[in-house]
């Protein structure tokens, strides 16, 4: 009986792990295009990690399937830059008609592109942008699609002079270190930032929530004699996060909060006065790379630099955004 | 000769206490502390915080970040001591994390969100534990296993959204749970500091902490001495999931938004760190509830201290592991017997010169 049950469980056991092995397999298969003349596009993509990549995708996706392509989606896992080259590189060998490359860090990207090249697939990458130094890699890239994170810097850097003519000091709370989103941002900033605009610390957050409470709450015990007035926060889950430890230290209103992305929870903070002000990086934008894809295989040109507009919300733009109903995230 | 009998007395005692882990783990958590004073004078200044209605100041908010640490770090000793791991923990929060967000969204009542999330992390943890002890499987990976799909779990029932209940209105006792103050002391941690105490007084008032470390020294040796392996295994990985659940939930409420990407994310790496701290021998057969809570603090007063230094955001880690090596090359035994090690390599040259002349 009981060497029964065994025998059982152990088969459940192995019936799952087989399931979830043929899932594996499901997502890179399919990849033999054009038995119906359908282009295959291959997506080397980061995976959901919340509202603006998880949007971001999903339109991608959805654009390339109205479109007419054959989106193949190869997510990676915990920015895994290794996995996103393998993933890469079956494409290339796959001889898909195109690639769509989401990276998770802008360098070691030279090899694969340079595989891309001599393959002759072109690649489009989004979002963020790729550093390349081989002159063949650099060929492989047809364009760049995405809103500019130099630009949403500077947009936080002139709220920040706007809201403090006389000067403030502050904090900012940036992503994991190394990564270009945070250098790019960071950039923008110091791009801007006015001279009587003083920063007494920069401290990484990982882009997280709960990590940006802590952190900012050691931030103004730390500073408490400096009188910090405003946190530059790189994106909306850690200003969400700033924003309470701020709530908590009884500084509400006294403290202005700045972040990047736009997702809806952190438009209703600025209406709800827990944020000041935030800076749009706009995830909708696969309408624009499909016809950039679906140009360069009709034989055209598209542009180098395709850059998406962003909106930036203050308290009434946020208020008419929410109220119309129509962010998708 | 009384004279020499007390001299060695007070050796002996001295010795047990510089021999002991616990004295190196309260001494670097004593020079963290004062380290981050020098830096920061005002940081062992407490204030009274109306606003919250409890004490604040930077000792308060390490207190209260402690609090996930010590429920994961209590689970983990109690697995690594039947010579498993437990590499879920952190996925496991986030799955909690997220159930319980997604219910209170969803119009749960909040007291039936907490259940059911404490019992998914049990679920879990069960799972985890019946592979572990019903089907042998090697705990590294079950767990490891159980760590990627729990991730997945988790983005499966947010549907990769980052749920935020911070607008629903009846979410006021989670919230008080992980940000509010019991006479003046974070809730968290005096709730965290009942549970170990709990797990403490039925492992060593009862059988069961013995019976948990001889599963550790040898399965089959101790259950011929009448001891069900099985049934302590399936039990320390339930317990563990389900402490994990609790800090899960002391994540997310903390914020009262669950982050199913960053939540919990290589906390199962500080619960090990934690217990490691803390004296737990990672071959399993022994283990110390005390020292892992002290260990699961001073990895929050580490944390802490990165703040309050200003380290580079790009030197944290390594910052952090110098400090967890330090304190564990205090703690090795090499080091505490090095005078008594010269002392002998000095009398055994000693002799030998004297054999030579």
């Amino acid at each position: 009986m009981k060497k029964a049950l065994k025998t059982g469980l152990a088969a459940i056991v192995a019936a799952s792990a087989m399931v979830s092995l043929a899932a594996c397999g499901g997502s890179s298969s399919g990849s033999d295009s054009s038995s119906d003349g359908q282009k295959t596009v291959g997506f080397v993509a980061v995976g959901p990690e919340g509202g603006f990549r998880t949007a971001n995708e999903n339109d991608i996706k959805k654009a390339f399937k109205d479109a007419g392509f054959n989106l193949v989606y190869s997510p990676t896992q915990n920015n895994d830059q290794q996995k996103q080259i393998q993933a890469f590189n079956k494409f290339v060998n796959d001889e898909v008609d195109a690639i769509i490359l989401s990276s998770t860090e802008d360098k070691g990207w030279d090899d694969s592109l340079k595989k891309a090249a001599e393959a002759e697939i072109p690649v489009f990458t989004v979002d963020r942008n790729v550093e390349v130094k081989d002159a063949t890699a650099k060929k492989a890239i047809v364009s760049h699609i995405g809103p500019s994170n130099e630009w949403a810097g500077e947009q936080a850097a002139e709220r920040i002079a706007k809201d403090f003519p006389n000067g403030a000091n502050g904090f900012i709370l940036e992503g994991p270190a190394g990564l270009s989103v945070v250098k790019d941002r960071g950039t923008g900033w110091s791009n801007k930032v006015a001279s009587n605009i003083k920063v007494l610390e920069s401290q990484s957050a990982n882009w997280s929530t709960d990590e940006a409470k802590t952190v900012t709450a050691g931030l103004l015990d730390k500073y408490k004699s400096q009188n910090p007035q405003f946190i530059f926060a790189q994106n909306d889950e850690m200003g969400i996060g700033a924003a309470q430890a701020v709530d908590a230290a009884g500084l509400k209103g006294k403290v202005k909060i700045v972040t990047i992305d736009g997702t809806k929870a952190a438009l209703q903070k600025v209406v709800d006065g827990d944020l000041d002000f935030v800076i749009e990086y706009n995830p909708i934008f696969g309408k624009e790379t499909a016809q950039a894809v679906k140009d360069k295989l009709d034989g055209k040109t598209p542009k180098a630099d395709i850059q998406i507009d962003s909106k930036t919300f203050d308290k009434a733009a946020a208020k008419e955004a929410l109220d119309s109903g129509e962010r998708a995230y | 000769m009384a004279a020499s009998d007390k001299k060695d007395e007070k050796n002996g005692l001295v010795g047990r206490i510089l021999g002991n882990n616990l004295t190196w783990s309260v001494v670097a958590l004593i020079a963290l502390i004062i380290i981050c004073t020098i830096v920061d004078h005002s940081f062992l200044k407490l204030t009274w915080n109306t606003n919250t209605g409890g004490l604040a100041g930077p000792l308060i908010t390490m207190l209260q970040e402690s609090a996930r640490y010590l429920m994961i770090a209590t689970g983990m000793t109690l697995v690594i001591s039947t010579a498993g791991i437990d590499l879920s923990v952190g996925s496991v929060m986030a799955v909690a994390g997220a159930t319980s967000m997604q219910l209170l969204v969803g119009g749960t009542n909040v007291w039936v969100a907490i259940l059911v999330s404490l019992l998914v992390g049990l679920i879990i943890g069960s799972v985890n534990g019946l592979l572990v002890s019903v089907l042998g499987l090697q705990p590294f990976i079950t767990t490891l296993i159980m760590m990627l799909a729990g991730r997945g779990v988790a983005k499966v029932i947010t549907s990769g959204e980052n749920t935020d209940a911070s607008q629903v209105a009846g979410g006021e006792p989670l919230r008080w749970i992980a940000n509010g103050f019991i006479l003046g002391i974070p809730a968290n941690f005096v709730i965290a500091l009942v549970i170990v105490l709990i797990v403490g007084a039925v492992a060593r008032k009862t059988a069961m902490g013995m019976m948990i470390e001889s599963v550790g020294i040898n399965q089959e040796a101790s259950r011929m001495t009448g001891i069900k392996p099985r049934k302590i295994l399936f039990l320390v990985y339930a317990i563990s999931g389900l402490l994990a659940a609790v800090a899960g939930l002391f994540a997310t409420a903390s914020v009262m938004r669950v982050d199913v990407v960053k939540t919990g994310q290589d906390l199962e790496m500080y619960a090990i760190l934690a217990v490691v701290i803390g004296g737990t021998s990672l071959l399993g057969g022994k283990f110390s509830l005390a020292g892992s809570a002290l260990g699961a603090v001073i990895i929050a007063m580490i944390r802490k201290t990165i703040i309050t230094l200003g380290i580079d955001s790009a030197a944290t880690p390594a910052f952090f592991a110098a400090v967890v090596i330090i304190i564990c090359v205090m703690q090795a035994p090499k080091i505490h017997n090095l005078s008594a090690e010269m002392k002998r390599k000095r009398a055994l040259r000693a002799s030998q010169k004297a054999v030579a002349a």
